[in-house]
């Protein structure tokens, strides 16, 4: 079932076309990654898709109704940033409460719904600390956590991962997968790195310059890339990084 | 093409959110505020022969003055307090935490008391004079010149010690391990980094002097400096239209300064700095900074030793008895009549100065960074460009005679206006430290403006919303430049009061004053620290 659609959307700053006519469409439940070097507009479709940029031209759906101005506390979507941006001052568990108690819950279902969601992502013991207090990692779970809390249909993420050590890095996209499929979420992944993009994603947006070069599974991306761009962007590199562990691996 | 045009419309529409009327609406407030009030100074060069003025003998004799004063103490001053800030920021030598603070406490105090102090130390009958038996005379170009320097150093020390703070230790280490020596490294890397802000440092310096005419009133004696020119023709003669001709050149050196701020403003992320306290110590450089501090507190705490010493005898040097007489006297010139007018102006003006350059600087920072965010940055700034005795003046021609300009409201509202940039620049800065992705996050979280400002960016802020109040507050207490063309009888602040103490020559009685004047400031910053110790205990939890 189609959630959520991009419909020929268009965006200038200034003289520069960030977005050209750019248009796709997500099924409910599904992973997918945008993937793109800086500069490709992938982060001027988040903004697009959250509500805090409006578009030249174009229109976005959601369950078929438009929602191109729409507020952004009205689309049912949550945004997990690179920098984590949990309020410093609030603990871990406030920071999951906070959204709750302010959007009409009692204080008493918020705690208990909180401290459910920090448990999920294995942060039961660390609940009381300040952001500071945490890891990298931790942080991240924590703004996760906060995310899940309001119900979101869809979860946005803004290179969430780029702060992180790899191993944390291994561990989060594992966690984020379980994740996706105990509560149905659809995601929305925006990345840099062509190997986070490959195994995590049901599907990948590739893009440069503004549109999208190929929109399609990991695996026909690889094996058919679309044109020279995707060739040399994405299929090169991972093959790359294949050759170097198996190199490796044969010494 | 319709739908395009519809499209189009729309989210221009959208643009125009409460935000943006807010922003409007704040710009014409800081226009009206700031830049109004200098029409009416240019109005007021109509009534007066400009050429006249400024090729009369007076002006230009105390031009020239000014100018000289003002170079000789910039230099003298930025020479000290850089020597000071870079021992400081760079020894490792126990209690420099302390001497950091004791250095600040002359700005605690009026310019005007800095000079009464070099009286009280060199005057005819000063201190030190009868001490050592030195007559060579403490009045004139020397006297102006040492009493600036007073109130001066510490300013630029405050800022130097700022841009010493941001330097990147990295360099320093890569600079060792390549064997360059200490010397080397202090002409090739230190001193090309401190370039702009040394220049930056000069203006402000040189600015301030410029526009003082507290320390040239107390011991310039027949040294002329510009404002007291300006000063004594308005007070005196009331001729407003030579201190609108003086305002011009007032605003000149601090117009620059702001221009060259601006232009060269440090884009730099202070962020990407990996150690920033760099330690260059050694045995032989802790010796010279123990010196260099013991020096520098021998300075600032004489003119304070000497305000209880004159302040607390019967009549110095005739009667050197212990007494509360000079108390008295202050008290009976309606000491706590003053010192209330003060109290309330200060705490009127910390209280709303807070809340107004705080929202400014939130409307400024953390909101769609388009042109309304710059003209409102901009427009915030342009009272820095401006004097504060020049801004009093601008006040007084343009609410002369109405009902409001009688009242202790004009004060606080024209100590808003001379403070608020700086205030506003606190501010700013903090926000722009603060998590740029907080506003998304609350949006999507359905959390208002209001409650995010409420619940997470007031807490995350205190330290520099009590560091704001700190500014306005004693700035208010020690401020006699704006103030000086607006009070009367019944709003004079206390440090206004020395003025008159001065005409009628009662220098105990100004040094009781300064005393007064001192121990609320300590008071309020004591209470500041106190307030920020505990913020930070219950914030480490």
């Amino acid at each position: 079932m189609e959630l959520l659609k991009f419909e020929n959307i268009s965006k200038t700053y200034g003289t520069a076309a960030v977005l050209k006519d750019v248009s796709f469409a997500v099924e409910k439940g599904e992973f997918i990654s945008i993937l793109g070097p800086s500069g490709c507009g992938k982060s001027t479709i988040l903004n697009i898709l959250i509500g805090i940029l409006a578009p030249d031209e174009g229109h976005v759906y959601k369950d078929g109704v438009d929602i191109t101005e729409l507020d952004p506390s009205k689309r049912k979507m949550g945004i997990v940033f690179q920098n984590y941006a949990l309020f410093p001052n609030m603990s871990a568990l406030k920071n999951v409460e906070y959204a709750l108690s302010i959007n009409n819950d009692t204080k008493e279902t918020a705690r208990v719904v909180a401290t459910e969601l920090l448990a999920k992502v294995g942060l039961s013991e660390h609940m009381n600390k300040k952001p500071n207090k945490l890891s990298g990692g931790q942080q991240q779970r924590v703004a996760i956590a906060r995310t899940l809390a309001l119900n979101p249909d869809i979860m946005l993420f803004d290179e969430p991962m780029s702060a992180l050590d790899v191993s944390t890095r291994l561990v989060l996209r594992d966690e984020l997968k379980s994740i996706q499929a105990e509560y149905g979420i659809t995601m929305i992944y925006i990345t840099h790195d062509q190997e986070e993009a490959f195994s995590m994603s049901d599907r990948i947006i590739v893009m440069s310059e503004g549109h999208i070069e190929q929109f399609d599974t990991p695996k026909n991306i690889a094996l058919s890339p679309a044109n020279e761009y995707v060739e040399k962007f994405v299929v090169e590199q991972i093959n790359k990084k294949i050759e170097a562990l198996t190199g490796f691996l044969n010494v | 093409m319709n739908d395009k045009l519809s499209c189009n419309l729309h989210s221009k529409l959208r643009k125009v959110t409460s935000m943006s009327v807010a922003k409007v609406f704040t710009i014409a407030l800081m226009f009206v505020a700031v830049v109004l009030p200098l029409f009416f100074i240019l109005a007021e060069l109509g009534t007066v022969d400009f050429i006249a003025v400024i090729s009369s003998s007076k002006f230009l004799s105390a031009l020239g003055n000014s100018v000289s004063v003002s170079i000789v103490t910039a230099l003298l001053s930025i020479t000290f307090s850089f020597t000071l800030a870079y021992l400081i920021s760079r020894s490792n030598c126990r209690f420099k935490s302390i001497f950091a603070v004791a250095i600040t406490v002359p700005m605690l105090i009026p310019s005007i008391s800095h000079g009464t102090g070099l009286i009280l130390l060199f005057g005819e009958n000063g201190i030190i004079t009868n001490m050592f038996g030195v007559s060579s005379s403490i009045y004139g170009f020397t006297g102006v010149m040492i009493g600036s320097f007073m109130y001066s150093f510490p300013v630029a020390f405050l800022m130097f010690t700022d841009v010493l703070k941001y330097e990147d230790r990295m360099v320093y280490d890569v600079a060792d391990i390549m064997g360059i020596p200490k010397w080397r490294q202090f002409i090739d890397i230190t001193l090309p980094y401190l370039r702009r802000p040394l220049i930056s440092i000069f203006f402000a310096v040189f600015t301030m002097v410029f526009t003082d005419y507290g320390v040239a009133m107390m011991v310039g004696g027949r040294f002329e400096t510009l404002p007291l020119f300006m000063y004594n023709e308005v007070i005196g003669q009331l001729n407003y239209g030579v201190g609108a001709v003086v305002s011009l050149v007032l605003v000149l050196p601090a117009g620059i300064a702001c221009v060259f701020d601006m232009c060269n403003k440090d884009s730099g992320n202070h962020n990407t700095v990996n150690k920033a306290v760099i330690n260059r110590s050694t045995k032989r450089f802790n010796v010279i900074t123990y010196v260099v501090c013991g020096i520098s507190l021998v300075i600032v705490a004489l003119p304070i030793i000497a305000f209880c010493m004159i302040g607390f005898v019967t009549k110095y040097p005739v009667d050197n008895s212990f007494s509360f007489i000079n108390f008295v006297k202050v008290f009976e010139m309606g000491l706590f009549k003053h010192l209330g007018n003060s109290l309330v102006i200060a705490m009127l003006t910390s209280l709303i100065g807070v809340g107004l350059s705080y929202t400014v600087a939130y409307f400024a920072a953390r909101s769609n960074k388009g042109v309304l965010s710059k003209s409102l940055h901009i427009v915030s700034l342009s009272s820095l460009a401006i004097p504060g005795v020049v801004l009093g003046i601008a006040y007084s021609i343009m609410y002369g005679g109405s009902g409001f300009a009688s009242t202790i409201f004009i004060l606080v509202l024209v100590n808003i206006v001379h403070f608020f940039s700086s205030s506003y620049l606190l501010a700013y800065n903090a926000f722009g430290k603060i998590n740029a992705n907080y506003e998304v996050v609350s949006k999507t979280l359905n959390v208002s403006r209001f409650r995010f400002v409420l619940d997470v960016l007031i807490p995350e802020t205190g330290d520099t919303i009590l560091e704001m109040f700190s500014y306005f507050f004693v700035n208010s207490m020690v401020t006699i430049s704006a103030v000086s063309f607006l009070a009367n009888a019944n709003t004079n602040p206390l440090a206004l009061l020395i003025n008159q103490l001065e005409r009628e020559l009662l220098t105990e009685a100004i040094a009781i004053v300064s005393m007064v004047i001192l121990f609320i400031n300590v008071c309020v910053k004591l209470s500041i620290y106190g307030l920020k110790r505990l913020r930070s205990t219950y914030y480490a939890k």
